[in-house]
C-alpha cells in the first residue's frame, strides 16, 4: 500500500522513519515504542518530555537521534543556578568594535537536550519554554528566530523532590508528548551489556538521513488525511478527561492539536496516508496525561492522570 | 453495534445457566406464596438474555444501586424486628430476593458483566479509594442471587417434599450446565444421586431434631421473659406511699358490635392467694388452645350460646405477645391472627407470636362465667389479716346473711365509709396496709378495695378471687369508640355466688372521674396522635397478616424513586453528550455500510465481546488468540486495511476494491457457520 509517492531521489517517509528508527535502535535497545513516539513528536514539530528514573537511556536516546539525522545537537544540564542567559545567549560589549556582540546560547541548535529541567529555577525554565512555544528568542529588543527543526527533549526525574522546581501546568502543556522509557526486559539488558563491552555504540553510528529528508517527513505528516469522525473522536477523548472525576483541569485544545498531529505521524510511519483509531489510541496517554491537572484528593486516593486517560479510552466509543 | 450476548466462561467459574435464575425465583415465589412478584422478577431478569438493550452504568451508579439495596435491607431489618421480634429473621430471609433484586437487575442490564466488590462492600470501596487495594475484583452476581433465592425459598411454609425436589432440580440444572466435561455422564449422575440421598436423610434428621428441641427451648425462654401482665403474680402498690403514677396512654379500644353497649370490665387475669401484698395465681399452668383452620378463630368454651354479645377490642402487642382483655363470659374469639393462644386455668388468655396490632372480636355470654369452680385456695384468708376480717364482718353483722345480702352490704360499706384516692398514705405503725386501709385511712385505690373485699368474702365463707383488667368508662367521640387508658387498669373481686362467678367491684365509682381530673393537660393532643398512630397501625396490619410484604413494598417506593431519578439524570447527561454529537452523526458516516460488519457480528457471537473503547484491530487480535477461531490473522491482514480505508480515509476506496472487500467477507462468512 503505497502512500506518498516518493519523489525522485528521495526516500518514502516510511523509509525515512524506518532508517532513523533502526539507527537509534542500534544504540537504544528494547525501546521500539519510545522511539516511535519520539519520532512522532519530532515529525509533528512538537517537543518531548522524558520522565524517568536515572540511567534508563534518556540522554542516549536524544544523542542517538541527533547523530542519526546529522543535526546540530546541544545539551544543557539544568542546575538551580542556571540563568536564562546560559540558555538563550548573551550580548557582550566588544571593545574593538565598540558594539554589543551577541553570543548565541545553546538554544540555537536543532536538537536540544534539556537535562533535568526541573532542577532550574522557574525563571530559567520559562526562558526555554518561551523559545519552545514561539520558535524565537527576544533578546535586547531583537527577535532572533530559532532553527527550523528546533526540537527539545527535556528530561526530568520524577522521584526527587529536594531542590527541584516542578514544571508549572501551563508549561507542561508546551510539550507535545510526555513518556518514560522504563526498564527493558532482562534479555535486552544483557544485550546492552554486551554491546558496551568495547565501546559505547553511540560512537559507531552515523547520520543516516539528511536534514532535507526530515523536512520532507514533516511535510508528509501534515498531509496525512484524517476523517471528521476521527477528529471528533479525538475531541471526545479530550472532552472525557475534562469531565472525568477527580480532575481539576482537563486537557486543552492545544492537546487536541498535538494529538492529531502525532496520530498523523504514526499513520505515516505505518505507511498509511490516513489515520485510523489505533493511531489515536496508541499515542493518547503520552499526549494527554501530562496536561491533566488532578484534584489533590484524587491524587492521594491513588488515581493517576494516566488512569484517567486510559479510562477515557475505554469508555468513549471508538469508531469501527 | 450490539455487544455480545454471551460471555466466555472461565474455567472453574460456575455460571448460572439460562432460566436458572427464573427457576430459583419461581421456587421462592411458590414456597412463599409470592409467585406473582417472583414471576415478574424472573421475566424481567431473563429478558436481559434476549434483549441487547443495556444501561450504561458507571461504577458510581453500581455503588448507588448497591447502597439503595443496603438501605432497603436496613429499613426492612428495623421494620421487621420492630414488629416481629426475633421471629423476623425468617421474614428477612423471605424478603431477601426483593432486597437484592436491584443489584441482580443492575448486573443483568448494565454494561458490565459483573458487580465490583467495591460496589457491594463499603470497606472494599474505602480501601480502593485509599489505595490499599488496587482492584478488589468483581463477582458474577447471578450465582449468589440464585443461592439467596433458594435459601429464601426454604423459609416458606408450603410443602417440604416439593421444596426439596425443587431445590434439587434447580441445583442439578446449574451443576449440569457447569459439569466437568472430562467425566462420563454416568459418573456425574451417580455423584449427584449420592449427594441428593445424603442431603435428604440429613434433612429428615434435622427436622426431627428441630421438632424435639424447639418446644423445650421456646418454653424455657417464654417462662423467663415476661413483658406483659404476669398471669401468675400481681404485685400491688398497697403499703407504698406517695402518689400512684398514672398514665394517659391509650392501651385498648373497644367497639360495640351489636348495639348492646360495652361491658364495663375487661378481665385480664385472676389470682387466688394473697400474701404480703402480692396476689398469686397459685400452682396452675397454661394450656394451649387450638384454633380453627384459618388460624384466626378460637373457641375458648365449646358452647355456642343463645343471646350472646360481641365486642371488638384492639390492642397492640409488644413483641407479638400479651394478655387478652376480655369480657366475662367470653366463649369465642374471632379475627385473632396469632400463632399461639394459651388459657390459664383461672381464665386468663395469653397470646404468642402475633402481629404488632390485634383487633379481635370477643363473643361473650353476659352473666355467664366459664372459670373453674372454687377450690380450697379460694377460701384462704392469711392469718395476719384473718382476725381483722372477722372483726369487720362481725361489726357489719354479715355472719349468716345470704350471699346477695352480703354483697349489697359490702358495696354499701365501701361506698359510704371509704374514699377513693390515688395518694397513698400511711397513718402510723400498723400490722398490714390492709389494717391501715380498713381501720384508719379509709382511703385508697382499687387494689385496696378489691383485696379487702376478697378477704372479707372469704372470711364469710364465700369463695372469692382477685381479678385484674381494665375498666371501660371513656367514650371517645373522635374515634367513635370506647377507649381504655393505662390508668383505667383496674382490679376487682370475683365472687362465687349461686354456682357461678360474678364480678363484684367495690371501688367507689367516682374513681374514674377522680383520675380523669388528674389527667395531664395535653391529653387531648396525645389522644389525637394516638388515634392517628392507631389508624396507621391498622392500615399497616390491615391487608392481611399473611402478606405484610405488600405493605412494605410501599416503603420501598420512595427509595426506588430516588434511584430512578439518579439513573434518569445520568441518562440525561449522556443524552446531552449524545445530542452534541448528533449533529455530526446525523450525516451518515462514510463507510458505515462497510461489508465487514456482518462478519464482525458473526465473530462477536462466537464469544468475545468488543469493549466500547476497543478498536477493531486490537479486538480481532484478541480473538485470534482463541483456538477455536482460525483465520482471524488473515482477516486482519487482508480485509481490515481495506475496511479502514473505506471508513477512515476521506478519499475512500474505488468500486473495484469495494467489490473485493465484499467477496472476501463472503468467503469468510461461509467459513464461519452461524
Amino acid at each position: 500500500m503505497s502512500v506518498v509517492k516518493p519523489s525522485i531521489g528521495k526516500q518514502s517517509p516510511q523509509a525515512i522513519f524506518a532508517a532513523i528508527a533502526a539507527n537509534i535502535e542500534r544504540v537504544i535497545r528494547g525501546q521500539t515504542g519510545a522511539v516511535r513516539r519520539l519520532l512522532a513528536a519530532f515529525a509533528s514539530g512538537g517537543h518531548v518530555l522524558l520522565e524517568d528514573v536515572p540511567g534508563t537511556g534518556k540522554t542516549t536516546l536524544a544523542k542517538a537521534l541527533a547523530v542519526s539525522i546529522d543535526a546540530a545537537f546541544q545539551r544543557i544540564q539544568f542546575t538551580p543556578d542556571l540563568l536564562p542567559a546560559d540558555i538563550l545567549g548573551v550580548s557582550i560589549y566588544n571593545q574593538k568594535d565598540q558594539a554589543f556582540e551577541f553570543h548565541p546560547g545553546p538554544v540555537f541548535t536543532n536538537i536540544l537536550l534539556a537535562d533535568e529541567i526541573n532542577r532550574a529555577s522557574p525563571r530559567t525554565q520559562s526562558a526555554l519554554l518561551e523559545a519552545m512555544a514561539e520558535g524565537q528568542v527576544s533578546l535586547d529588543r531583537v527577535r532572533r528566530p530559532l532553527n527550523e527543526n528546533f526540537f527539545v527533549i527535556a528530561t526530568q526525574n520524577p522521584i526527587e523532590f529536594q531542590g527541584t522546581y516542578p514544571l508549572p501546568e501551563a508549561q507542561m502543556d508546551r510539550f507535545a508528548l510526555r513518556f518514560s522509557l522504563g526498564y527493558v526486559p532482562a534479555e535486552e539488558e544483557v544485550e546492552i551489556l554486551s554491546d558496551q563491552a568495547n565501546a559505547h555504540p553511540l560512537q559507531s553510528i552515523g547520520p543516516c538521513v539528511a536534514l532535507d529528508d526530515i523536512d520532507f517527513l514533516k511535510q508528509s505528516a501534515r498531509k496525512v488525511r484524517i476523517s471528521e469522525e476521527l477528529k471528533r473522536y479525538i475531541v471526545d477523548l479530550i472532552g472525557a478527561t475534562r469531565s472525568a472525576e477527580g480532575i481539576r483541569i482537563g486537557a486543552s485544545p492545544r492537546a487536541s492539536l498535538a494529538f492529531m498531529k502525532c496520530a498523523q505521524a504514526l499513520a505515516l510511519f505505518d505507511g498509511r496516508d490516513f489515520v485510523i483509531p489505533e493511531d489515536i489510541q496508541e499515542i493518547a496517554v503520552s499526549v494527554v496525561a501530562h496536561r491533566v491537572v488532578m484534584e489533590p484528593q484524587a491524587r492521594f486516593a491513588g488515581l493517576s492522570a494516566e488512569r484517567v486517560v486510559e479510562d477515557a479510552l475505554k469508555s468513549v466509543p471508538v469508531p469501527v | 453495534m450490539s455487544t455480545a450476548l454471551k460471555a466466555k466462561r472461565a474455567p472453574g467459574q460456575v455460571t448460572v445457566p439460562p432460566l436458572g435464575l427464573a427457576a430459583a425465583l419461581m421456587l421462592w415465589g411458590m414456597q412463599n406464596r409470592l409467585w406473582p412478584y417472583a414471576a415478574a422478577m424472573a421475566i424481567v431478569l431473563e429478558l436481559a438474555r434476549l434483549s441487547p438493550w443495556r444501561w450504561h452504568l458507571s461504577d458510581k451508579d453500581y455503588e448507588h444501586i448497591a447502597d439503595v439495596s443496603g438501605i432497603g435491607f436496613v429499613v426492612v431489618v428495623i421494620y421487621v424486628f420492630d414488629t416481629y421480634s426475633f421471629q423476623g429473621v425468617y421474614i428477612i430471609l423471605q424478603w431477601l430476593p426483593f432486597i437484592l433484586f436491584l443489584v441482580a437487575l443492575a448486573q443483568r442490564f448494565g454494561t458490565r458483566k459483573d458487580i465490583r466488590y467495591s460496589a457491594l462492600f463499603l470497606s472494599v470501596r474505602r480501601a480502593e479509594r485509599k489505595g490499599t487495594i488496587e482492584d478488589a475484583g468483581s463477582i458474577d452476581f447471578d450465582l449468589p442471587y440464585m443461592v439467596v433465592c433458594m435459601v429464601s425459598a426454604t423459609v416458606g411454609e408450603s410443602g417440604g417434599a416439593w421444596l426439596f425436589a425443587g431445590l434439587v432440580g434447580a441445583l442439578a440444572y446449574v451443576l449440569w450446565y457447569n459439569r466437568p466435561r472430562n467425566f462420563r455422564i454416568v459418573v456425574w449422575i451417580g455423584v449427584l444421586a449420592f449427594a441428593v440421598g445424603v442431603g435428604y436423610l440429613n434433612q429428615i434428621g434435622m427436622l426431627k431434631a428441630r421438632r424435639a428441641i424447639e418446644p423445650v427451648v421456646m418454653n424455657f425462654f417464654r417462662d423467663r421473659i415476661m413483658s406483659y401482665r404476669n398471669p401468675f403474680r400481681s404485685y400491688t402498690a398497697m403499703g407504698e406511699i406517695g402518689r400512684l403514677k398514672q398514665s394517659d396512654r391509650i392501651v385498648l379500644r373497644v367497639e360495640d358490635l351489636d348495639g348492646g353497649g360495652v361491658p364495663t370490665l375487661l378481665h385480664e387475669a385472676t389470682y387466688r392467694s394473697f400474701s404480703k401484698n402480692v396476689w398469686l395465681a397459685g400452682n396452675t399452668a397454661f394450656q394451649e388452645q387450638i384454633s380453627d383452620l384459618e388460624g384466626t378463630a378460637w373457641d375458648i368454651e365449646p358452647v355456642p350460646i343463645e343471646g350472646s354479645r360481641a365486642v371488638r377490642i384492639s390492642r397492640s402487642l409488644i413483641r407479638g405477645r400479651g394478655m387478652l382483655p376480655l369480657p366475662r363470659g367470653t366463649f369465642r374469639i374471632e379475627d385473632l391472627p396469632v400463632e399461639e393462644l394459651h388459657k390459664h386455668q383461672l381464665g386468663a388468655l395469653r397470646v404468642n407470636r402475633g402481629p404488632g396490632l390485634i383487633r379481635y372480636t370477643a363473643r361473650f355470654a353476659p352473666g355467664r362465667s366459664f372459670e373453674h369452680p372454687p377450690g380450697p385456695a379460694d377460701m384462704l384468708v392469711p392469718t395476719d389479716v384473718g382476725p381483722l376480717m372477722s372483726r369487720i364482718t362481725a361489726d357489719l353483722g354479715l355472719h349468716g346473711a345470704r350471699p346477695e345480702e352480703v354483697l349489697k352490704k359490702l358495696q354499701q360499706f365501701f361506698l359510704t365509709r371509704f374514699q377513693y384516692s390515688v395518694v397513698l398514705r400511711r397513718s402510723g405503725p400498723v400490722a398490714t396496709p390492709l389494717h391501715d386501709f380498713l381501720l384508719n385511712t379509709r382511703s385508697g385505690h382499687c387494689e385496696y378495695f378489691a383485696s379487702a373485699t376478697v378477704l372479707l368474702l372469704r372470711s364469710l365463707g364465700i369463695p372469692a378471687r382477685y381479678a385484674t383488667g381494665y375498666s371501660v368508662q371513656e367514650y371517645s367521640p373522635l374515634e367513635n369508640s370506647y377507649i381504655v387508658r393505662r390508668r383505667h387498669a383496674h382490679s376487682w373481686t370475683l365472687a362465687y355466688i349461686n354456682g357461678g362467678w360474678i364480678d363484684f367491684d367495690t371501688t367507689p365509682p367516682v374513681w374514674g372521674a377522680l383520675e380523669a381530673d388528674a389527667a395531664s393537660w395535653w391529653e387531648g393532643a396525645y389522644d389525637l396522635l394516638s388515634w392517628l398512630g392507631f389508624k396507621f397501625s391498622r392500615w399497616r396490619w390491615s391487608s392481611d397478616e399473611d402478606e405484610p410484604a405488600t405493605n412494605l413494598l410501599w416503603l420501598i417506593v420512595p427509595l426506588l424513586v430516588v434511584l430512578l431519578w439518579r439513573l434518569v439524570r445520568t441518562q440525561r447527561v449522556s443524552e446531552r453528550l449524545r445530542g452534541e454529537r448528533r449533529h455530526l452523526d446525523r450525516r451518515v458516516q462514510p463507510g458505515a455500510d462497510s461489508d465487514l460488519y456482518p462478519l464482525l457480528r458473526v465473530l462477536e457471537e462466537r464469544g468475545i465481546a468488543r469493549q466500547p473503547g476497543e478498536p477493531l484491530g486490537r479486538w480481532l487480535k484478541r480473538l485470534a488468540r482463541r483456538d477455536d477461531t482460525d483465520g482471524i490473522d488473515e482477516i486482519v491482514a487482508e480485509i481490515l486495511p481495506v475496511h479502514y480505508r473505506y471508513r477512515f480515509d476521506p478519499h475512500g476506496i474505488g468500486a473495484e476494491e469495494r467489490e473485493a472487500l465484499k467477496r472476501c467477507v463472503r468467503y469468510w462468512l461461509a467459513r464461519y457457520p452461524q
